[in-house]
């Protein structure tokens, strides 16, 4: 009889087991594997987000400075491209208004290759259509920035071009306190050669913020100018104020001279 | 060997059992306790069979249920990846006058990233659309594409808004000063 109860309980274990196993195999064969999914699937979304927060980072850390200047009479242009971040940044595009008529340059033979951090490079003998015209250049890269020339607009007439040389040299003028700040200076710089010589009085009327003012000289060409910048009151040089030689060269395009704050 | 009809000698197999004398009725009550003991095999091969068949039906829901979970869930997630993948930007505006108050505007749109995308173009000048392209046209991987609009009633350093929607819900704006 007891053997009989006994018979009959294992046999009513089976159908536990067997449900049991049922369970076990419910639970291997799609709760395990959903869970796996759903954690791969969630690991592919913040590798994605992590991929593009990388490139977005990286775009942010372009930084090309564009110069161009006019060549052969105006007639064609130059356009010098400096890469200044840490990154390898290819150009794609380069857009050339012409009076509001915009050109593009593609496919452009010496940008081929990405520019390598700290490297330049030019396109060179960009034709420009003939006559008066306002130039404005900014050139595309392939993280989508845009970067503007440093000399944009660009007036170019005739057999010589506008003011807006593509170089400068900027006078930094400190002041005590902030607000309107009006002082004049004479400055005058001696170019590489004689042809580049310049002299001027330059009248500096600003609102100074963090105790600077700034006034900024045009210079044609790259090279080495000795500068020299007197203050000038009632009409003449009366105090020498700054004197030494500043060099201009793409890696430093508008190098910036510090005069004495206004007496 | 003659057999008394009237009694039956059952002999266990023990060697200090006793002889048991029984009768019919005996025989008939170990008969009817041994059919009691087949339907209880048979109780459990159906309860087995049902475990079995529940069981196999529930596995079987639950694969199914778990692939379309699976679906359901990747498609949501794979919408979001692609709208993160998703690089654009408004990369040159033109505008050309044919009149005093009338012009063509030129918007060329840029996809920096790694996926095609569909865009739609609205104009806005002082927060109302005054143009749109709503066609989706499609942009693929790092190309650029012009998209003109006719432009009425503006007038010079009128700003005007470019806005660039995609079809999975990205937004990037551009502005621009009719010269």
């Amino acid at each position: 009889m007891v053997h009989t109860r006994s018979l009959r309980r294992s046999r009513s274990a089976i159908a536990s087991v067997l449900g049991m196993l049922f369970l076990v195999a419910i639970v291997c064969t799609t709760v395990v594997p959903l869970f796996l999914y759903v954690n791969n699937v969630n690991n592919l979304y913040n590798h994605t987000d992590e991929e593009m927060r990388e490139f977005d980072r990286e775009r942010s850390l372009e930084s090309l400075a564009v110069y161009t200047y006019p060549i052969e009479n105006g007639s064609a242009l130059n356009i010098h491209i400096r890469n200044k971040s840490s990154l390898n940044v290819k150009v794609v595009r380069i857009w050339i208004a012409v009076n509001e008529t915009y050109y593009v340059l593609t496919n452009i033979t010496a940008l081929e290759d990405e520019i390598p951090p700290a490297t330049e490079a030019t396109v060179s003998e960009v034709g420009l259509p003939p006559g008066e015209k306002i130039v404005k250049v900014k050139v595309a890269t392939s993280r989508g920035n845009v970067f503007v020339s440093e000399t944009n607009p660009m007036y170019i007439w005739g057999e010589s071009w506008g003011p807006s040389y593509p170089f400068t040299i900027t006078v930094v003028m400190g002041s005590k306190k902030s607000g309107w700040m009006q002082r004049t200076i004479y400055v005058e710089y001696l170019g590489p050669d004689e042809s580049l010589n310049w002299n001027n009085t330059v009248e500096v009327t600003q609102l100074v913020h963090e105790g600077y003012a700034y006034a900024s000289v045009g210079v044609p060409l790259l090279g080495v100018y000795s500068v020299t910048v007197w203050d000038n009151k009632l009409g003449y040089k009366h105090d020498l104020i700054f004197t030494d030689s500043v060099a201009v060269s793409y890696t430093i395009p508008s190098p910036w001279v510090y005069v004495p704050p206004w007496p | 060997m003659s057999v008394n009809l009237k009694t039956w000698v059952e002999r266990p197999k023990g060697k200090f059992s006793k002889f048991r004398v029984g009768s019919w009725s005996s025989l008939a009550r170990t008969a009817l306790r041994d059919r009691r003991a087949l339907s209880s095999v048979i109780g459990e091969i159906i309860l087995c069979t049902s475990v079995f068949g529940i069981g196999t039906a529930l596995w079987a829901f639950s694969r199914g249920y778990m692939s379309y979970e699976m679906t359901n869930y990747w498609q949501k997630v794979s919408v979001n990846i692609y709208g993160l993948k998703e690089r654009f930007m408004v990369e040159n505006v033109a505008f050309n006058s044919t009149g005093t108050s009338s012009g063509s505007l030129h918007v060329w749109v840029y996809n920096y990233g790694d996926i095609d995308i569909q865009v739609n173009l609205y104009i806005f000048l002082n927060g109302s659309v005054i143009a749109e392209d709503v066609s989706g046209a499609t942009i693929t991987s790092k190309s650029i594409v012009e998209f003109p609009f006719d432009l009425n009633e503006v007038s010079t350093s009128n700003e005007l808004v470019i806005k660039v929607e995609t079809l999975r819900g990205n937004v990037n704006y551009g502005s621009y000063t009719i010269p």
